[in-house]
């Protein structure tokens, strides 16, 4: 999907050597799409008064999920899996955002153990009730 | 070193014993008309174009895909950083470092730039404390629950 102005972007960290990782930046840095001209983004940050322009190429694209996966999961304390394993216990922690990567649906967690943020797919965490 | 590699503040001998990077950050090598002068974009938007008489020279890491088994036994979990060189003599394992609990944040291989493509180390970044720290994945073992 072409990057559109409103979309929120981040620096992409994958490469062809590195697919498999997750790198997880504490905390994350999203900007947002101001110009698009071609497949060269303008960006703003917050925090920072000017962003040059980078090619898409560059960037992750993330956009707004089903509102109806959002309500799903925003504000829910959910905890991460693998394999239908429970993650430790600092992998548990309230969804502040719900959003698409490049089309793959994750939600970004803050653990309520350690204040670290993850960011899982929705397929990979397991609201908690009762909370 | 490839325009799009993702890289990291080099974290291998010499540098080993460097003082971490709070958090740690990672780039995108955006541009790279000429040895030692790529363009980074790291992961807070902040631009860097470097300038170094070679790539070497740059003290970067290339961040790689860590073995899948390694990815397996780590992902998610608690581990403990056990001392090859611990002070405890009498502890059979080395000599353990409780202060060293923490839990894994990221996984990857780290290979200096300039070495061939997926000849480095794996490494763990673990938060232990509010702290983060990375080393080898050898140098850990997962706590059970």
């Amino acid at each position: 999907m072409p990057f559109a102005v409103g979309n929120r972007t981040r620096i992409k960290l994958s490469s062809a050597a590195l697919l498999a990782g997750t790198l997880q930046p504490q905390p994350p840095v999203l900007g947002v799409v101001t110009k698009v001209v071609g497949t060269t983004i303008s960006i703003t940050v917050p925090g920072q008064a000017a962003v040059a322009a980078l090619d898409a190429s560059f960037l992750d694209q993330i956009t707004d999920t089903l509102a109806a996966t959002r309500n799903l999961y925003i504000d829910q304390v959910v905890t991460g899996s693998i394999a239908g394993q429970p993650y430790v216990d600092a992998y548990t922690g309230r969804v502040v955002d719900v959003y698409d990567v490049d089309g793959v649906t994750k939600v970004l967690i803050c653990s309520l153990f350690n204040g670290m943020y993850f960011e899982l797919p929705v397929t990979s965490v397991t609201v908690l009730g009762g909370r | 070193m490839a325009v799009n590699d993702v890289v990291s503040q080099r974290f291998s001998p010499p540098s080993l014993e460097a003082l971490q990077v709070q958090p740690p950050h990672f780039g995108k090598i955006t541009a790279h008309a000429a040895p030692g002068t790529p363009t980074v974009w790291w992961d807070t938007f902040e631009v860097a174009t470097l300038a170094a008489a070679n790539d070497a020279d740059l003290h970067l890491d290339v961040i790689e895909d860590a073995a899948a088994g390694v990815i397996d036994t780590f992902t998610g979990e608690t581990v403990l950083r056990i001392s090859s060189s611990g002070a405890t003599a009498l502890d059979a394992a080395g000599g353990t470092s409780r202060e060293f609990v923490g839990t894994v944040v990221a996984i990857y291989k780290r290979t200096p730039l300039g070495d061939a493509p997926g000849s480095g180390a794996d490494y763990l970044l673990v938060k232990s404390g509010g702290v983060f720290f990375e080393d080898v994945a050898a140098q850990f073992v997962v706590i059970q629950a």
